[in-house]
């Protein structure tokens, strides 16, 4: 095979690994709860600024901020749903859209005041640093990123299926009267699984932090990434979100390597609406769009 | 006669402005098996709504264990050690037999019984024993009515609530769930069972009330409702 192709599926899936671990928040959000975050890339770009910040002041490596990003963003997470979302609970989807648009705006908007438009990026020993092998660039910060990606995906989907708190999210998303006749606080359910969502999410964005643009208003072109690969990998299906970002990240690659940058970003549209119009539930179709 | 178990005093209960049940009166004696017979839309299920808290009553009050309970919340009731099979069995379709059955023992009391309560479902239906890794949405109508049952027990309750556990079911299947019933109910348990197959639910229980219109129209001994002219006429054809 042409060593370009090889190349440009290499930083396809690398690309694709990290879309994955970004939109598996996404897509639980909406699984359990119907809700559409609109403010889902602001919870990349204060993962992205909690390793900037850490890096700055304590020189702290932006992996290792991952854990602190985590921390950060599930009780921001759980806040927001416990004291804001969980009143449209109920409500038309409209009104939690609405919500969150609005969150999109205001912790954006906070974030310009605070931290002003510049652009910033964290410069590590390693950045920049490739390995070759058989003749095949692999930058090292996108591969320790990937890596942590999948982890990450497989730990949320693994805490879904194995543990008491994983199974009454499941059971809620799935009927949410009877999982309160087992006894499950749904009200607390929804704020940990939006805690959740948004702490692996705030994760992506402190391992991303090495090799992106960081500023308050990056936010906007991850809600549309996430709400792509959702698409592509089925709404609400946790393990659609690595197929959908691996799909993403494989095509936009191919588009930019043999078309061009301007094309790849197109390409994002063009296969979202394909799906919306072709094929809703995903390509594996098991999304669930009621 | 010792204090009632379930004590249901002159409950109303409304959806929006539309009154479903009319000054309902109940009582459920430890280790009874007591039926509520009635036709479509009388409020059966509103009524086993009311009591585990999907429904708040308007007027009257609901005593469980001697503790006063109207209002609260069905997350709540269950702790307090009730249970309810619901109408149309509705099994978690997405989620294995065997998640089915830890969920119904997700409050902590029975997390701590789970083994033990696992094998006694499993002794009652060892059908689901052999299921345990399928999925609920692929077992059949029976199945999924003894998974809601089984589901319902892993809780560890004292009352058991069934809303028409025999609907839809094939003649002997039918059988085979008021069978079990009783056996549960052998098991000290107390049983509140809601139905539309009059006939074997006043073979199995004890005492009956039936309502029609979200009014109870009689209540006694169900041997005696099965005699009585009224019942033979419209409920059991006769
Ligand atoms: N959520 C609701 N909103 C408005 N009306 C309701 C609601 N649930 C039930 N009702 C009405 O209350 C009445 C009693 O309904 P319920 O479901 O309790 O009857 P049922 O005796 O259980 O009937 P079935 O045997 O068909 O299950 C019906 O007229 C029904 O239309
Ligand atoms: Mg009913």
């Amino acid at each position: 095979m042409d060593a370009v192709l090889v190349q440009a599926i290499i930083n396809g899936l690398l690309l694709g690994g990290v879309y994955a671990a970004y939109s598996a928040g996404f897509s639980l959000i909406f699984g359990v709860m119907g809700v559409v975050n609109l403010a889902h890339g602001e919870l990349i770009m204060l993962g992205a600024f909690t390793s900037y910040w850490l890096f700055q002041f304590f020189n702290l490596d932006p992996y290792f901020s991952a854990p602190f990003a985590m921390v950060f963003l599930f009780s921001f997470g759980y806040l927001v749903q416990r004291f804001i979302l969980n009143r449209v609970m109920g409500l038309p989807h409209i009104m939690s859209y609405i919500l969150t648009f609005g969150l999109h705006l205001m912790v954006a908007n906070i974030a310009i005041k605070i931290w002003t438009h510049d652009f910033r990026s964290i410069t590590t020993s390693y950045s920049g640093a490739n390995a070759a092998i058989l003749g095949l660039n692999i930058p090292y910060a996108r591969l320790i990123t990937f890596v942590v990606a999948l982890f990450v995906t497989w730990g949320l989907w693994f805490f879904l299926m194995k543990t008491e708190t994983g199974r009454a999210i499941r059971a809620t998303a799935q009927d949410k009267e009877v999982a309160r006749l087992m006894g499950v606080d749904i009200r607390n359910i929804y704020a940990i699984t939006f805690g959740l969502g948004a702490a692996i999410t705030g994760l992506s964005g402190a391992v991303i932090s090495p090799f992106v643009i960081i500023s308050p208003e990056m936010g906007l072109e991850y809600t549309i990434i996430a709400f792509c690969v959702v698409v592509l990998g089925g709404m609400g299906y946790i393990p659609g979100a690595l197929v959908g970002g691996l799909t993403l990240g494989v095509a936009q690659s191919l588009a930019a390597t043999y078309l061009n940058a301007g094309v790849s970003v197109a390409i994002t549209f063009i296969i979202l609406f394909m799906m919306l119009v072709i094929r809703p539930t995903g390509i594996l179709g098991k999304g669930n769009i009621a | 006669m010792t204090e009632p178990l379930l004590d249901i005093k002159q409950i109303d209960v409304s959806f929006f402005d539309v009154r479903v049940l009319h000054q309902i009166d109940l009582k459920v004696y430890p280790s009874e098996i007591v039926t509520v017979i009635g036709p479509n839309g009388a409020g059966k299920s509103t009524l086993l709504g009311a009591i585990v808290g999907f429904q708040v009553p308007t007027e009257g009050s609901i005593t469980f264990k001697g503790q006063n309970i109207t209002g609260i919340a069905p997350e709540k009731t269950v702790q307090l050690g009730m249970t309810i099979v619901p109408e149309g069995a509705r099994v978690f379709t997405d989620m294995t037999v065997m998640d089915n059955l830890k969920m119904g023992s997700y409050i902590k009391s029975s997390r701590a019984l789970r083994s033990e309560t696992l094998e006694m479902v499993f002794s009652f239906f060892p059908r689901l024993h052999e299921r345990m890794k399928q999925k609920g949405g692929t077992l059949s109508g029976g199945e999924r009515q003894m998974l809601a049952i089984g589901r319902a027990l892993m809780s560890r309750p004292s009352l058991l609530l069934l809303d028409e556990p025999s609907l839809g079911l094939a003649p002997l299947l039918v059988t085979k769930v008021f069978e079990t019933i009783v056996q549960i109910a052998a098991t000290g348990l107390t049983v509140l069972l809601v139905e539309q197959n009059v006939h074997f639910s006043l073979e199995i229980s004890q005492r009956a009330y039936v309502l029609e219109n979200g009014r109870m129209v009689k209540d006694g001994p169900s041997h005696e409702i099965m005699d009585n002219d009224y019942i033979r006429k419209s409920y059991l054809a006769l």
